[in-house]
């Protein structure tokens, strides 16, 4: 029998331990001044790419077809997109940077278009989201002089990304399956959402429906694997030393240890435990 | 070089342009024309404008003028304004206009980037970063006046002024850090003996030990007779690392007066010239900043002549040795904790 607190201890020592792994990277970076975007990039990403794995191991809950992919599809974005800068971190960490300003530009314009025909009472609400966001970007760069670019922040697609960073792989096998439930496309919608009626005489009808998908902790070793392939890279490419992620190892471990005999193993009828074994084979990685 | 950025146009934007502003009710339409801008441009349009009804205004010309004073606050550009009065007629389509007015409607669309009008229009703006730059150029002014006061410091630069004006053939002010990176051997010596002659350089000296302490390869190192002992006061560190969140703000009034200092040391070496009549006429003002109008005004336009000066006189960041040097080493001094991140 699985108890609350068991989960919650669990949990926090995942938290813990991925936090460990991060801090331990943070320090080992060393900053170039001569472009400290790429620092402030890189950490912020390999953060970002911890922050994803430990709210989804946080909430048992989301370990489903429904959710775990959107956490999953966010992952495997960092994991590019962090590949692809460190190919040429110099340019890209400003390019990255940019294009983030220039989006938080965009949405400065539409709010103050906003604030011309909004009422006295949300107007006061208005000025200040504005201020804040302006204040955020003059920080960094002056909104006046800001780009704003509508296309794709690299200029390239997610998938010639991966070509370039040599993990054409993950793209297809990882990231191109958990976008289907991410963008709700019928890939997803068509098994999830919705299926044949139970009469062959309504059988061209295919019936809405919530499937049934059930907390899996495969899913939360797809996190703590995707987290392992980001670590991993960073130690290759920007720490140059082997690399020493061993966090879904560790959860494994731990979940044999104190779940050995409460008969919580993965759910093996799950369709996304399918879709996560697709992205299992994935060698490459 | 230095006269044709800074003393031509300044003069230029008060008396050479005929702003055809009539202050009749009338309507400004924005057009944009070669024009150097600064904030008493600024300020001067705004307070024509308000004479005439300003329910007549069209907004957009305040939003560019708000616009406008960021620049000539921050950034040293040579921006093209011209202001056209049209009459009623033309309000009327003005303010249907604004009803529709586009989202990043002056943006120029280029692919699938939208450039703003600043950049379209002018050309591109070289950013220089206040605090990033800037700030790490003028901080020595600020460890003076925190350690003696600010009249001395206005000796320092007199002193300086006075040992350059008559040798130097340096495009530069001598306010900034990296320019004492040019002094050769010689060089310095002159200038320690002309301070010295001044009464100054013990006092110069003293004041600045405990910066070069944390900075010892700070080019203003060569100023002391012993290399500095690299000793880190812990104290004095603390007190150097809050002095410095004031200055991060271009503003406050440690940041405008750092800038003041490298304004003054282009007045004494006949390198700046002010039409009578502009805020930076007012100059000594700026010792009340923020306290008064007046000091406001001598204030954000010292802002933008200092941006001027970064512009034309300032390596490129990623060139500018003093400042990278100075980076690093800060970094060293206050290592990054990242215990946050285990203990939230």
């Amino acid at each position: 029998m699985t108890t609350d607190g068991q989960i919650g201890a669990f949990i926090d020592a995942i938290e813990a331990r991925i936090r460990q792994e991060l801090r331990i990277r943070c320090e080992a970076y060393q900053p170039d001044f001569h472009s400290p975007e790429v620092f402030n990039v890189v950490t912020a990403l390999l953060a970002r790419q911890a922050t994803l794995a430990i709210e989804m191991a946080s909430a048992p809950q989301l370990w489903n077809g429904h959710s775990a992919p959107l956490f999953l599809r966010a992952m495997t974005d960092v994991h590019i997109t962090l590949a692809w800068i460190l190919l040429d971190a110099k340019t890209r960490a400003r390019q990255y940077i940019d294009h983030g300003l220039g989006q938080a530009v965009l949405e400065l314009e539409h709010r103050k278009k906003q604030l011309e025909s909004s009422d006295v009472d949300s107007r006061e609400m208005l000025e200040k989201f504005i201020s804040v966001q302006e204040a955020w970007i003059n920080a960094q760069k002056w909104s006046f002089i800001v780009d704003v670019e509508i296309g794709a922040w690299s200029g390239k697609s997610t998938r010639q990304m991966s070509e370039e960073a040599g993990i054409l792989d993950f793209y297809n096998y990882v990231y191109s399956p958990f976008s289907q439930c991410a963008h709700s496309t019928w890939y997803h919608v068509g098994r999830y959402n919705s299926g044949p009626s139970e009469s062959p005489l309504t059988r061209q009808l295919w019936m809405p429906h919530i499937a049934d998908s059930s907390t899996d902790t495969w899913n939360l070793q797809l996190a703590a694997k995707y987290l392992d392939k980001t670590f991993n890279m960073f130690d290759e490419k920007a720490l140059r030393r082997s690399p020493s992620s061993g966090i879904r190892d560790w959860i494994g471990d731990e979940i044999q240890i104190r779940f050995d005999s409460s008969g919580d193993k993965r759910n093996s009828n799950s369709a996304l435990h399918k879709q996560g074994e697709a992205a299992s084979k994935d060698e490459t990685e | 070089m230095t006269r044709s950025l800074v003393h031509r146009p300044v003069a230029t934007t008060m008396s050479g342009v005929s702003l055809p502003l009539c202050g009749q009710g009338s309507f400004p339409d924005i057009a944009t024309r070669l024009l150097h801008w600064s904030q008493d441009y600024v300020i001067f349009t705004i307070s024509r404008l308000q004479k005439s009804s300003k329910s007549q205004v069209h907004s957009t010309f305040f939003e560019r003028v708000r616009v406008a004073r960021c620049i000539g606050e921050d950034i040293a550009v040579w921006v093209s304004v011209r202001v056209t009065i049209t009459g009623n007629c033309v309000k009327k389509k003005a303010n249907s206009q604004n009803k529709n007015r586009r989202v990043l409607g002056g943006y120029k669309k280029i692919g699938t980037t939208f450039v703003p009008p600043m950049i379209h229009r002018v050309g591109p703006a070289n950013y220089t970063s206040w605090s990033g730059q800037t700030m790490p150029e003028l901080i020595w002014w600020d460890v003076i006046i925190d350690r003696t006061s600010r009249g001395f410091a206005s000796k320092v630069a007199e002193e300086i002024a006075k040992y350059f004006k008559t040798r130097d053939d340096h495009e530069c002010w001598w306010a900034f850090i990296s320019d004492y990176t040019r002094l050769g051997t010689d060089d310095m010596r002159g200038l320690k003996g002309h301070l010295r002659q001044a009464n100054i350089l013990t006092h110069l000296n003293e004041s600045l030990l405990d910066f070069l302490n944390l900075y010892p390869a700070c080019p203003l190192s060569k100023l002391l007779d012993e290399p500095p002992t690299s000793i880190v006061d812990v104290d004095y560190l603390q007190r150097f690392e809050n002095r410095m969140r004031d200055l991060e703000g271009k503003h406050s009034r440690i940041a405008v007066l750092i800038q003041a200092q490298a304004i003054y040391m282009g007045f004494m070496l006949g390198k700046f010239y002010v039409k009578k009549g502009l805020a930076l006429a007012d100059f000594p003002e700026v010792e009340k900043y923020p306290a008064t109008e007046l000091s406001r005004r001598v204030g954000a336009s010292v802002c933008a002549t200092a941006n001027m000066m970064t512009g034309s006189m300032l390596p490129k960041y990623s060139e500018d040795s003093w400042v990278l040097y100075f980076w690093q080493r800060s970094l060293e001094l206050r290592p990054l904790d990242f215990t946050h991140l285990e203990n939230p």
